[in-house]
Order: C-alpha cells, then sequence, then structure tokens
C-alpha cells in the first residue's frame, strides 16, 4: 500500500459532507466509494491522493427503493446490492457483469459511473431509462437528466456528490437484452457490452467498448427500430456507422471487434424482438 | 497392490484452516524490506545507474547495484548477472536493489533510482536472433562457466545450446511416403501465474552462516548457486522451504534468494525480506518459455510413419536458465509415444530480449507436443484417415526404440494402446469427431497422446531418515518440498505401508531445511514418488532391519526369523513372542534393567540409474529413468457466427502405474489438465514494439476461472514399473502435456482453419479463417 | 464524522472479538490483519482485486481485503479463515481434495461460507457467479465445485452432455 499521509473522512450525514469537504480542501482528496479503483490507482502511483472522504455511510446515498413510480437507487449502493435486490432488472444483469462477484460487493453505483476506467457499464441502463440524477454541491440537492450530466464521462464539479439516480418505474421495466462480449473470459473488461430496451417509442441501445467511452445514439435507435429490415440488415447499417470510431485495442483488433459486435446486435435485435 | 485405505494428506488440517504458512507468513519484527528497480528498455548499455535520490530517501538501509564485480549465476550456463551489469537484456531486469525499513519505504526509494541506458533494437522473436545479422545478445558467451558437459553455446549466434536426433535415413523415405504434412508452429512464452507470487527472506548470522528461507522448490540448489555466487562453503549455508504456494516448476529458478543474499551480505544480522509484487513476479522474475517449430512428418497409404524431421527453437529469452536442458528434453521425446526410425531432429535454445524462461510443467513437452500432434492430425486429413486409429497404428511398443535409442519396455513406459482405447471409448470417439448441431454450432473432438521421461541431472540424488518416537510412532525426514504435490504424503503412505503401522502415526515436517535433511536434487520433474521414495523405501528397509536386531537380542532369536506386523517385530513360528516399535525403537531395556540395542536410526538413499549426456551426433544416450504415456482429448461447442467455443469435455487416460490414492491422483491429473487448457485458451506474456511487456498483471494476463471448465473424466491405467516404490509411476505434471494440442485439434477440426499457434482466442480463430497462415 | 489521520487506534471485530489495531489511514485491512494481527490466513496474491486470495467476510459480503482500508472497517462485522471452526465447509474441501497447494484456500472458503451462508439454495449458476471471483491454479475447480455441491442441495451436479 503506497497511500501515504492520507486523512480518510467518514461523514455520517449529508449534512456533514460539506464539513469533511471542507476541511479537505486545499490538498488533492477523492470522493471514496468502494475503493478499488482508488486504491488500484494509487498502488501504482498514478493518483496520489491526501485526502479521501468515504460517502458509504450517508443514508441517503445507500437508498434502494422503489417509491412514488420512481425506483432511487443510491449512489453508494454496491453492485451486489443492486443485483440481490432485483429493484431494477437490467441493471441488475448489467452490473453483475462489471469485474467479479466479490467486487461487485464493493464496486458502488455512482464509483462505476463516475470511475476514470472507461467503461462505465453500470451506465449502460441508466442512459437508457432517461435517468435523472440527483446530487449535493454546496449544501444543496438538485436534480438533472442524466443525459445532460453524461457526455461519455460524467461531468461534475469536484466537490459535487451524487447522491441517488432516479429511474421512472415504467422504464426500469420495460424488456430488455443485456449482451457482452470479452476477448474470451467471462471476466474481463468489454470488447463490446449492448443493453438494449423495447421502449413504447422504439427500441433503445446504449453500448460500452465499442468507442472510446459509452454511449447511446438516437440515429443508431432509429435503424434498430426499423421493424421492416431484418435484424441483420439493421445491425449491418448500425455497424456501417460505428466502423469509424471503433476501438483497435488489447481486447481487439478493429476488424475482429466489428465482427464481434455485428452478431451482438443481430442476436440484441432478434432477442428483442421476441420479448414483444 | 492398492493402497486402500482413505487418508488426509499431511498438510490438509493446516490449509483448511489458515494455518498453512508459506514464505511471506515468516515475517518477524525486526524483519527489513528489500524492492528492486527494474528496467523499462528491453535491450541496451547500461552506462550509469544514479543510487543517490535512493539512498537519501527515508528508511533506506543500503541500495545495491551491479557492475563488475557482481557475480553471474545460472543453473546451467552462468550466464545471467544477479543485477544488470553492462548490458541490459529485458525489460523486468532488475538494476538496482533497495533495502528499506518498510515496504513502502523501499519501494519508493527504488522508484527513485535513475539510469542511463543506450537502447538497441530488441530481439523479440527466435526468428529475429537466429537471421545472419542477428545482434548477438551474449558475445562473451564463449566464457560463461558451465555446470553441465553437454551445454555448449554456439559462437558468434544467440544460441546458448542445441541438440541433434540422428535415426535411420529421413530423406530417402519422403519419395515413398502417400502423404507428408508440413506444418509451422508458434508458441509465445507465458507465465505460471501460481497464487503465492515468489519471496526469499535472507539473513548473514553471527556465526558467518547465510540462512535463506524462500518459496523454492530447490532449496538445495539454492544453496549451490549461493555459494559459488557469494563464495562460500556450501556447509556455511542453511535453506529452508514452507509450504509453497504453487510451483510447476517456476520456483525451481533461483533468483530473489540470490539478491536476498547479496542483501543479507551488505547488511550483517540484518533479516532481508524480498517478495515479489504480482506485476515483478509477471516481468522480472522468469516465466515459460516460447517456441517455433517446423514438423514434418510422412506416411504410407496405410498411415504408417515412414519419416520425420522436426526443428525446435526453445525461445528462451534473456537468460538460458534451464532451457538447454529443455531443449534437449524436446529432442528426447520429439516424436510423442510412437515408433518412428528414421527420424531427424534440430532442437536449439535461443535468446531472446524478453523476461527470461525456466522450467515449467511439462518440462517443454506440452509445447513439442502441441506441434507433433497438431500435425498428425494434418497427416490423417490428407490420408482420409481417422486421427484416432493413425495414432494407434503408429504407438510405440516394447521392442522398438526412442528418439534416442533406447529401448522401450512394458515397465518403463507402460501401456499406451491401452491408454488410446479407453480413451475412445470415454470421449465415444466412433461416434463423430464433428458435429453440426444447427444455428452456427459444432461439435468437435480433439485428441493427443503423450508421454514424458524426465531430464534430471546425472547426479540427482535423494537421502531420507527415519527416527521414532516413545510411543512406536515414526519421523520421517525427506527434502521433498510440499508444494501441493502432495509428495511427503505419498512417501509416508510408503514408509506406513512398508513398516506395517497406521499413517497418522508416521510424522512429517512441513519445513524442508538443509542443514537438517539429507539432500534430495529438487522437488520437480515428478520425480519424488520415485527418487525420493526409494530412498524413503531404502530407510524403511533399514529401520526395519534395525528393529529386528533390537528384537532378535532381546527375545534371543536370529534375526531371520522375526516378521514385522501392527507395529510389532514378532517370532514367526512364535507370533506371541513379540515386542511393539515404542519397545524396541529407542533400544531395549531387558528385565534386568540392562539396556541393549540402539536407537533406530533408519537411513535411505538413491540415485538416477544408467543416466547420461546424449551423443554429439546422433542424440543416443538415456536421460530418464522411466517414460509416461497416456492419451487425452477434448470436445468443445464452437460458434461459428463469433467464433467463440465453450469447452464441453476433456478426458485423459493415462499409465500411471501402481495407483498409490485413486482420488489424489486424479486430481492431480485435473490440475494438469486444467493449466494445459487455460494455457492454450487464453494465455500469452505480450509485449510492445519496444520490447515492454504489456501483460503484467492477472487483469490482463487471465488464467482459467471456474466456470470456464468443461466436465473432465480420468482413467488410470496400471502397468507396473518394476523399479519403482510399489511399481508407481511419475505423474503429477503429465495431466498438462496433451491439452493444448487436443484443443487445438478440436478446434481445427471444428472450423477447418489450421490452428498452429497459441493461444487459441476467438480473435485467432476469426484471423486464421480469413486466410492468415497461423503459424507463421 | 469519523476523522483518522496518521497513525491511530482502531477497534476492529473480527471472529467475534473486538480487537484494537494501529492503522494509518493508507493501510490496507490485508497488512493490518496479517502484520498486525498474525491472522495470516488471508493471502497477498496480486494487492489489485484480481485473484481473490486476500478475501475475508464483512458484514456477510465477501471482500477483497487488499482493496479495503483497515480504517474502512471499523464499526463492521468481519470474518477471516481462523474463524471458521471445523465447518462442514472445511470438511467439504478436505473430502472433495479441494486444495492442492492452498494458497488460494483461505479466500476460497471464506467466499464460499459467504454463499452458503447468504444463499443456501444458491442453484449452480449463482455458485459459478460468487467464485468466479477466486482464481486456483493447482486444482481443476472440479473438487472446489464438488465441495461446494455437497452442501448447496440446489446447485447439484451438472448433466454431462
Amino acid at each position: 500500500m503506497t497511500l501515504t499521509d492520507l486523512t480518510y473522512y467518514r461523514p455520517e450525514s449529508l449534512a456533514e459532507y460539506p464539513v469533511a469537504i471542507q476541511m479537505a480542501e486545499g490538498e488533492p482528496y477523492c470522493l471514496y466509494g468502494g475503493g478499488s479503483e482508488i486504491l488500484s490507482m494509487a498502488r501504482v502511483g498514478s493518483i496520489r491522493p491526501r485526502a479521501l472522504i468515504d460517502i458509504k455511510s450517508i443514508p441517503e446515498c445507500r437508498v434502494l427503493q422503489q417509491k412514488d413510480g420512481q425506483i432511487v437507487l443510491g449512489g453508494a449502493a454496491t453492485l451486489s446490492e443492486i443485483a440481490e435486490s432485483g429493484i431494477f432488472p437490467l441493471l441488475g444483469t448489467t452490473v453483475s457483469r462489471i469485474a467479479d462477484h466479490t467486487n461487485q460487493c464493493r464496486i458502488t453505483l455512482a464509483g462505476n459511473v463516475c470511475g476514470t476506467i472507461q467503461y462505465r457499464e453500470a451506465v449502460l441502463p441508466l442512459l437508457l431509462s432517461d435517468a435523472t440524477v440527483r446530487t449535493f454541491l454546496r449544501g444543496q440537492t438538485s436534480d438533472r437528466p442524466l443525459a445532460e450530466a453524461f457526455d461519455g464521462r460524467f461531468r461534475r464539479a469536484p466537490e459535487e456528490l451524487v447522491v441517488q439516480f432516479l429511474v421512472p418505474a415504467e422504464a426500469a421495466g420495460f424488456p430488455f437484452v443485456h449482451v457482452k462480449r470479452t476477448r474470451g473470459d467471462k471476466i474481463d473488461y468489454p470488447m463490446a457490452t449492448i443493453a438494449a430496451v423495447r421502449a413504447p417509442e422504439g427500441l433503445r441501445l446504449a453500448f460500452s467498448g465499442v468507442k472510446q467511452h459509452p454511449f447511446r445514439d438516437a440515429a443508431l435507435e432509429k435503424i434498430a427500430s426499423d421493424a421492416a429490415a431484418t435484424p441483420s440488415a439493421r445491425a449491418d447499417a448500425i455497424l456501417a456507422q460505428l466502423r469509424e470510431g471503433a476501438l483497435e485495442d488489447q481486447a481487439a483488433r478493429r476488424e475482429y471487434r466489428l465482427f464481434v459486435l455485428r452478431e451482438a446486435l443481430v442476436q440484441t435485435l432478434t432477442r428483442l424482438e421476441a420479448e414483444a | 497392490m492398492q493402497m486402500a485405505e482413505k487418508i488426509i494428506r499431511k498438510d490438509a488440517p493446516d490449509k483448511v484452516t489458515g494455518q498453512a504458512k508459506y514464505a511471506l507468513d515468516y515475517l518477524t519484527q525486526d524483519t527489513v524490506f528489500a524492492c528492486a528497480a527494474l528496467s523499462d528498455t528491453a535491450y541496451g548499455s547500461l552506462r550509469l545507474v544514479d543510487t543517490q535520490a535512493a539512498r537519501r530517501s527515508e528508511g533506506v538501509l543500503t541500495v545495491l547495484t551491479g557492475g563488475e564485480g557482481m557475480p553471474r549465476t545460472g543453473v546451467l550456463l552462468q550466464d545471467r548477472p544477479i543485477l544488470a551489469s553492462g548490458t541490459v537484456r529485458y525489460a523486468g531486469e532488475p538494476i538496482a536493489l533497495v533495502v528499506a525499513q518498510t515496504p513502502e519505504q523501499a519501494r519508493r526509494a527504488a522508484a527513485l533510482v535513475r539510469w542511463d541506458i543506450s537502447p538497441m533494437r530488441p530481439v523479440m522473436d527466435v526468428s529475429e536472433a537466429l537471421a545472419t545479422d542477428a545482434p548477438i545478445l551474449h558475445p562473451d558467451a564463449a566464457n560463461y562457466a558451465v555446470l553441465a558437459e553437454d551445454i555448449k553455446p554456439v559462437a558468434g549466434t544467440n544460441i546458448a545450446a542445441e541438440f541433434r536426433i540422428r535415426k535411420g535415413d529421413p530423406a530417402s523415405k519422403w519419395a515413398g511416403c502417400a502423404a507428408v504434412a508440413e506444418e509451422r508452429f508458434f508458441l509465445p512464452p507465458s507465465y505460471h501465474a501460481f497464487m503465492e507470487p515468489r519471496t526469499a527472506m535472507a539473513q548473514l548470522r553471527a556465526d558467518g552462516t547465510l540462512w535463506i528461507l524462500a518459496s523454492t522448490q530447490a532449496p538445495f540448489t539454492v544453496r549451490h548457486l549461493a555459494a559459488l555466487a557469494l563464495d562460500m562453503d556450501d556447509g556455511m549455508i542453511e535453506v529452508e522451504a514452507p509450504y509453497v504456494g504453487g510451483g510447476y516448476g517456476g520456483k525451481s529458478a533461483v533468483q530473489l534468494e540470490l539478491m536476498a543474499a547479496l542483501a543479507a551480505r551488505a547488511l550483517p544480522g540484518r533479516r532481508i525480506c524480498l517478495t515479489n509484487s504480482r506485476e515483478q513476479d509477471m516481468t522480472m522474475s522468469p516465466g515459460r518459455m516460447g517456441m517455433r517449430a517446423v514438423i514434418r512428418l510422412g506416411a504410407d497409404s496405410q498411415g504408417m510413419l515412414l519419416a520425420g524431421e522436426m526443428d525446435f527453437s526453445v525461445d528462451a529469452g534473456a537468460y538460458a536458465d534451464i532451457a538447454p536442458n529443455m531443449a534437449k528434453a524436446v529432442a528426447v521425446d520429439c516424436t510423442g509415444p510412437y515408433a518412428l526410425d528414421d527420424l531427424a531432429c534440430n532442437a536449439r535454445c535461443v535468446y531472446t530480449n524478453h523476461t527470461y524462461s525456466t522450467a515449467y510443467r511439462g518440462f517443454g513437452h506440452e509445447s513439442c507436443t502441441f506441434c507433433v500432434e497438431r500435425t498428425l492430425d494434418v497427416l490423417a486429413e490428407m490420408l482420409g484417415m481417422d486421427k484416432l486409429l493413425l495414432r494407434e497404428k503408429n504407438l510405440i511398443a516394447p521392442g522398438s526404440t526412442t528418439p534416442t535409442q533406447v529401448e522401450v519396455t512394458s515397465s518403463n513406459m507402460g501401456d499406451p494402446a491401452a491408454c488410446v482405447s479407453r480413451l475412445r471409448a470415454l470421449m465415444d470417439w466412433d461416434a463423430g469427431d464433428r458435429i453440426d448441431l444447427g444455428n452456427g454450432i459444432v461439435r468437435a473432438k480433439g485428441v493427443s497422446c503423450l508421454w514424458k521421461t524426465p531430464n534430471p541431472s546425472t547426479d540427482a540424488s535423494a537421502g531420507a531418515v527415519i527416527t521414532f518416537n516413545d510411543d512406536g510412532s515414526a519421523n520421517l525426514q525427506v527434502a521433498v518440498v510440499e508444494m501441493g504435490n502432495g509428495g511427503i504424503t505419498r512417501l509416508c503412505r510408503m514408509v506406513s505401508e512398508k513398516l506395517r503401522m497406521p499413517y497418522d502415526r508416521v510424522h512429517a515436517h512441513p519445513m524442508v531445511n538443509t542443514r537438517v535433511m539429507p539432500k534430495y536434487w529438487k522437488t520437480v520433474a515428478s520425480l519424488s514418488s520415485y527418487l525420493a521414495g526409494r530412498a524413503v523405501m531404502d530407510a524403511a528397509e533399514d529401520a526395519l532391519l534395525q528393529l529386528k536386531q533390537n528384537a532378535s537380542l532381546a527375545l534371543r532369536v536370529p534375526v531371520e526369523d522375526l516378521e514385522h506386523g501392527q507395529e510389532r517385530i514378532y517370532v514367526r513360528h512364535q507370533p506371541k513372542f513379540c515386542l511393539g516399535y515404542q519397545d524396541l525403537a529407542l533400544g531395549v531395556v531387558l528385565p534386568d534393567g540392562n539396556a541393549v540395542g540402539r536407537e533406530v536410526v533408519g537411513r535411505g538413499s538413491s540415485v538416477m540409474p544408467h543416466i547420461g549426456p546424449l551423443a554429439e551426433d546422433t542424440g543416443k544416450g538415456k536421460t530418464g529413468h522411466s517414460w509416461t504415456v497416456g492419451a487425452q482429448g477434448v470436445e468443445v461447442e464452437w460458434d461459428q457466427k463469433d467464433d467463440t467455443y465453450r469447452l464441453v469435455n476433456a478426458v485423459t487416460v493415462m499409465d500411471v502405474g501402481t495407483v498409490l490414492d485413486q482420488e489424489e491422483t486424479c486430481a492431480m491429473v485435473r490440475g494438469g489438465m486444467s493449466m494445459g487448457l487455460s494455457l492454450a485458451r487464453s494465455e500469452a506474456l505480450l509485449y510492445d514494439g519496444e520490447g515492454f511487456p504489456l501483460t503484467s498483471s492477472l487483469r490482463t494476463y487471465k488464467p482459467m476461472h471456474i466456470g470456464e471448465e468443461p466436465h473432465y473424466a480420468v482413467e488410470l491405467i496400471a502397468t507396473p514399473q518394476l523399479d519403482a516404490p510399489f511399481g508407481t509411476r511419475s505423474f503429477s505434471e503429465h495431466g498438462i502435456i496433451g491439452m493444448p494440442a487436443a484443443l487445438g485439434n478440436a478446434l481445427s477440426t471444428a472450423s477447418g482453419a489450421h490452428l498452429n499457434a497459441l493461444p487459441l482466442t476467438p480473435e485467432s480463430i476469426y484471423f486464421a479463417l480469413a486466410g492468415k497462415e497461423n503459424g507463421q | 464524522m469519523i476523522l483518522r489521520k496518521g497513525s491511530c487506534t482502531i477497534p476492529l471485530t473480527i471472529n467475534g472479538e473486538t480487537r484494537e489495531v494501529m492503522a494509518r489511514p493508507g493501510d490496507s485491512l490485508l497488512d493490518v490483519l496479517r502484520r498486525q494481527l498474525g491472522l495470516t490466513g488471508a493471502k497477498a496474491g496480486c494487492e489489485n482485486g484480481d485473484c481473490g486470495a486476500c478475501t475475508v467476510v464483512m458484514d456477510g459480503w465477501p471482500v477483497k481485503s487488499c482493496l479495503v482500508l483497515a480504517v474502512e472497517a471499523e464499526g463492521h462485522e468481519l470474518l477471516t479463515v481462523e474463524g471458521l471452526k471445523d465447518t462442514p465447509l472445511q470438511q467439504a474441501f478436505l473430502d472433495h481434495h479441494a486444495f492442492q497447494c492452498g494458497f488460494c484456500t483461505s479466500g476460497f472458503l471464506m467466499a464460499s461460507h459467504a454463499l452458503i451462508t447468504r444463499h443456501p439454495n444458491a442453484d449452480e449458476y449463482q455458485m459459478e457467479h460468487w467464485l468466479e471471483s477466486n482464481l486456483c491454479r493447482c486444482t481443476s475447480y472440479a473438487e472446489i465445485r464438488e465441495a461446494l455441491e455437497s452442501l448447496l442441495p440446489k446447485a447439484g451436479a451438472a448433466e454431462t452432455v
């Protein structure tokens, strides 16, 4: 462990949070959820925080409940808690494929969405359900659409705390498909992850691992929703749009990634139709 | 003869309670910590090392660097400076060693060491290394001290050693072949991935002795190489090996121990701990060799093999370590368990600029078997012949000779035909090896035979001592390291069987100590049951004689009239005249109070019989005492829509000689199969264009997880090996040997591609099908 | 608010006992367990969350102690392998030869213990899902699988196809 000269803060309420921020101000600090990213990066010296603010004891951040037609997902709920609760099945399925199960017992929802590692797969179901993100900044709680805050990365002020994600209960109930392709092993970063739902207006698709960052794209959704074309034809048309931006990296060379992505798209579209 | 009693391994209670202690669990309050600074350049002249900032860093006690005085080490060829000197030859090579009060201080200071390397273009592949204009990585090779007479570097090349097999006249046979298959192969270097990273502790004591405790399979090799490196007498060095968390050959290499020893000498009296982070374990410390090969096999229209020409280049990496012997081992067993009288084989050990390699489970056989067995499949296809039948027809039988012209017998080899025959049944081979299941899914089966003889040093030996406790229970002292192989358990069973006493009353100590135990070559090559076993049986025999001699004095009968059973020595014709071991083992007290006889100390030893170097021109010679043979198969389900596949079944039939413990033996064989499948499906150490390692953590280098494994079936054939204790045979490592080949054959059959390179990833299948030749 | 700076005395609840440790905020739980409390059952296999050899149980969930700070564990219940006493799980590992070198065994026992406690009716899929978090290099996993199946009635032997 190469974290030295560190101060550890554990605010136990939302009111204590700005106190911790104020005490930590002036030094590099991290908001600390599951810690796996922060501790791995600190070990190799990529980051050198002098303070950690452990937000896992703030009750609002730990909520997992359905209330007033909304599903409330605390930012510090762990991935395994989310999966076991069954509260949002697509999200539960998606997060069950992030890292491995024991790591899922620590990784938090906001930690994955706001993390440095580019895949952020937990965001896909949230994007698909037009989620709202509730944050806490300078003593004030405020909501905004996730689509505004997330453009591939989550844009927030350093001291802004992601308290909860709110998802319309109806959207969490849409028929869904989740397909994850890796280099070969079940536990791995994605070569291509597709999360898709059948919404009333058509299909919605969100991708991770295909381009540099996760994304949703209305133009691709329009192609995907064209019931007149076969799944194969639609997959080819989507692929044509993605070809240039697709990654070439250690997980896969571009040509193979696109080959795999095509099959994953065909499978996704076929299965979603069967869901209807 | 089979030992029916189900037993608990000696190490089992420790291991299921967390009480088993491995090297790093022996930290004491006074331990100080070492950390190496590693080269980030693969090849270059090391001009300057600046340790000033490191020395001034908090808690630092000393910083060691290489340079002219740095001893060179090596178990065959002494080519490797313990710390880089003059030339850096791989990214990850240790340049400096910091010792500090805490691990964090040592790491921080190591990061402050600076150096100046003039980089040269690294040689990352054996074909580059063998090119006529290749840079010579070891220009001084001719002057390296050599610890084995048959290791001769070829001057002016990157070849550290080469071996040839010349049998019959293959050149004259090609014309008469109905089919000739020629295939090229590439296996990249990979990593042992034991769960316990390598660790060593050392202390130079007040009496001048050097103490080392390490995660090692080879404590006596550590002692010897430390004596050479530090210019000390062997007797002044004491090495301890506790439980080891996985070895697979990788912990038979000696590296951290020597680094810790140098630090101990620099800080007399201080107890030094050097442990690898996982990243260091994968880049600084040796891994598994790579290989390039060309195999040419010809057969007549009936499928009888007529000629073979094989060329193997072992990619040893930056330093030779044991790789020359692995090249030799490949040559010795190059054909696999098949009869081939007209054969030419060249096997060479080549230097390149990646992390050097050392022994690995299978000792090169998992690699050469992949190449030859893939070629056999191609040959079968050319002949339109059933792939298993081709193998069956050519199996070597008693009376025939191996590549090095050793005659095989039922005792020294076992029964390969029985293995293949049982494999055929277990795999339901006759139902077909390729079945289209629809929706793009294909079921396919692939097979491979296996064999292996060990290649130990000709002077490999073992010793064992048996003493007794007042209650008549026994203590076994034999320096077999416990790294999961269950060696000590098996040897205790042998003692219990021989002395006719319960297994629970034969005790052994988990810690191997070179001061206290007789020398045992090293715990490698699946040899413990044979080499250490013979010494143990010898010691048991000796103990029994002494027990009988004591009894003879007390019972006043000649020794010849005495028998043993139920922990007693008794008079054969008057069984009620007896004495228990507890009344004999420490001498006998007569009714009048006089003590007679002696404390029983059973002594035993063994050496490897009749082995020696290979003739330089033909390769004729005997390197091991026996072969273990087997037949293996893998069944996959391959999805041609995205080239992914699922492992469905994996089968091994192996002739292990007399079976001492059915379940333990099968578990060990399955463990080898698992490692072979993991290796074949996803493992490779990758480097970028500059020779810098890309796979240096278990996040990017992925061994198999639960859920990815096939259903395993293991069947044992039991042809006794007559010179082995109870007729047993080596088997511990062998489960791995044919697995990569069987998987490669299954996927090649499924896809139609010639899959001649590892790892067999979906992506590699994709590109092979897309038309790129796979083994180039 | 809890604030920890420099070396502090921290109470930890481990295996049903309250122990006081001296820890700096940056010290991992793994380090503190091993070096201060002598609980060396949890192992440092990679210190990166990839191998599972350091697994302990916190509030009933398996966690990789190399990626937990000791200061985080204050106020939570910890269970290490040393806290398992003659359990059917340990016996099952013995009976089914579910280890060889033993280095991964503590981690597997803790992950398995958490699974069996939390999901006694786990099926094969859930068992694999939980245990994928741990690497074993010596065994084939078949033995560990059999050990778990003997304790999880719903995770019965898969059919050989």
